[in-house]
């Protein structure tokens, strides 16, 4: 019974280390916790608005056509004044977004993990000293 | 015996916050060198330096302008021995002690300092991409006062009257209370604060997890307290201006500002009810978002400039229709001008209301379909 409430307190846990930070509204009231999406597109918008920012991710179907992928992030302003900034997530990189989908399966999505193709995490764009992309990261 | 003992405590309380005043008025009196007042528990520990001359707007104004953002209390807990969204508290807390002993402000600092900046360190390991996903907070300061409520003596809201009750159970919100399901189906099931138009007052004027930002610029006769969060600007005159008519009524209220010696004391009144008194985002405030307010509702704040970087900030709230007694939060603010203020633009990018709708009618008719079945 103790080891049961044990693994029920860290799946737990780990479910809330998967929510985001703080909001300005009621994840559950959008999105799915147990609804987990993961795609591979590229980014083809990001929107640093209030009060959350957008990433938009264009996904290719094997049919040919894409699917335009939305997943809302975190709120811009504390990220502005920690150096973060539109060129942060440029436009065009090819990436693997994971999240938790909209209640109603649009193609929307609370955002979670970013991460390269190859396995690299996201990089930081310029904006932090010695914290640059890869020369060849808008490439990939 | 339980109405006489409570009697002495607010009589206590008031005799507290009389004396408070005093000691404010007589460290800073108006354009002359501070004989000095030591950090105490009466001036939360911002002390005034012997010699400190209170800056003066060109005009002659006591000179409170620059940035003073609210995160500097931000980790403080809204109401005192009390969880986050009315979680339990910690074990043992003493409900009547308003500040930590130096020993727990110590070793509070001490775990702050070890803290580490989650944005920094994922751009150290290069996942910048997860902190704009699932978003940063604002820096915060320990204190050392428990909560930041001090009157009631117990540092918590006050009891609601029967109204107060009936208002809060008919108020809307996307943030649920415990155990509760949530259904929307337009944009009035939603609170102000969820919907971009205001958090309303006092609840504006408190820390939140994020937008912290708070501005005062004076000009001759107005002083302007700017609010980064959903961008409010409250507009004092302290000229005098004669009161409003009690028929204009607005989310903010509306204010009249008076100087006191340094101290710039706002009352406002006007209120157009149906914010949230307190908001969730506020460290320590209750769940739910459904803290009501009425028109009848009255704030008076003072705010007293204690040495060049510290000003001490007070609001008193009083609602009778809501509220079977006032509370009065008190606590100091650092002045910041290197903190960037950003836009808050949010109503033009809110597209979370027509995604709720549109997620709580799609849950409903899954539900619906799966028990036809």
């Amino acid at each position: 019974m103790r080891r049961k409430l044990t693994f029920a307190l860290m799946s737990l846990a780990m479910l809330i280390s998967a929510l985001p930070l703080w909001a300005h509204h009621a994840f559950a009231a959008e999105f799915d916790a147990k609804k987990t999406v993961k795609v591979r597109g590229k980014i083809a918008k990001v929107e640093l608005i209030n009060p959350h920012s957008w990433l938009h991710v264009d996904v290719d179907n094997p049919d040919g056509t894409t699917t335009h992928w939305m997943f809302e992030a975190g709120t811009p302003n504390v990220l502005l004044r920690r150096g973060f900034n539109k060129n942060s997530l440029p436009v065009g990189t090819e990436v693997i977004v994971e999240g938790f989908q909209a209640k109603d399966g649009s193609p929307r999505a609370n955002g979670r993990d970013i991460t390269f193709p190859d396995g690299k995490k996201i990089f930081m764009g310029s904006s932090v000293p010695g914290e640059g992309p890869p020369p060849d990261a808008a490439k990939q | 015996m339980h109405t006489i003992h409570r009697t002495s405590i607010l009589t206590t309380s008031g005799l507290i916050a009389g004396g408070l005043a005093l000691v404010l008025f007589a460290s800073v009196a108006s354009g002359q060198a501070s004989k000095g007042v030591p950090p105490s528990e009466a001036n939360h520990f911002i002390g005034t330096p012997a010699g400190w001359v209170h800056p003066k707007t060109p005009w002659g104004d006591p000179d409170l302008q620059g940035l003073w953002p609210l995160s500097y209390v931000g980790s403080t807990m809204m109401q005192r021995c009390g969880g986050d969204q009315g979680r339990p508290g910690p074990p043992n807390c003493d409900p009547n002690r308003a500040f930590r002993t130096e020993e727990e402000y110590k070793a509070a600092l001490a775990a702050a300092a070890k803290q580490v900046d989650r944005y920094a360190d994922n751009a150290k390991q290069g996942e910048a991409g997860r902190a704009f996903l699932t978003g940063l907070l604002d820096f915060t300061v320990p204190q050392r006062q428990t909560s930041l409520i001090v009157d009631p003596p117990n540092g918590r809201l006050p009891e609601m009257t029967a109204e107060g009750k009936r208002l809060s159970a008919l108020m809307k919100s996307s943030w649920p209370l415990p155990g509760e399901t949530l259904v929307w189906d337009s944009p009035t099931d939603f609170d102000t604060w969820d919907r971009c138009i205001t958090r309303g007052m006092p609840a504006s004027m408190f820390p939140f997890r994020y937008n912290n930002g708070v501005q005062i610029l004076q000009v001759p006769g107005y002083v302007i307290i700017n609010l980064e969060m959903i961008h409010d600007s409250r507009i004092v005159p302290v000229n005098g201006l004669p009161p409003l008519s009690g028929a204009i009524k607005q989310w903010m209220g509306v204010s009249r500002g008076r100087w006191e010696g340094n101290t710039l004391v706002v009352e406002t009144t006007n209120f157009k009810a149906g914010a949230s008194g307190v908001n969730i985002a506020t460290v320590g405030a209750p769940p739910g978002n459904r803290f009501p307010t009425s028109e009848q509702m009255r704030i008076t704040e003072r705010i007293t400039r204690l040495n060049h970087d510290f000003l001490l900030y007070e609001i008193k709230t009083e609602d009778p229709v809501v509220l079977t007694r006032s509370w009065t939060a008190r606590f100091p603010l650092k002045l910041d001008n290197e903190f960037r203020m950003e836009e808050y633009g949010c109503h033009e990018g809110n597209r979370a209301i027509p995604d709720w709708i549109s997620s709580s009618r799609a849950e409903r008719a899954a539900q619906a379909a799966a028990a036809k079945q």
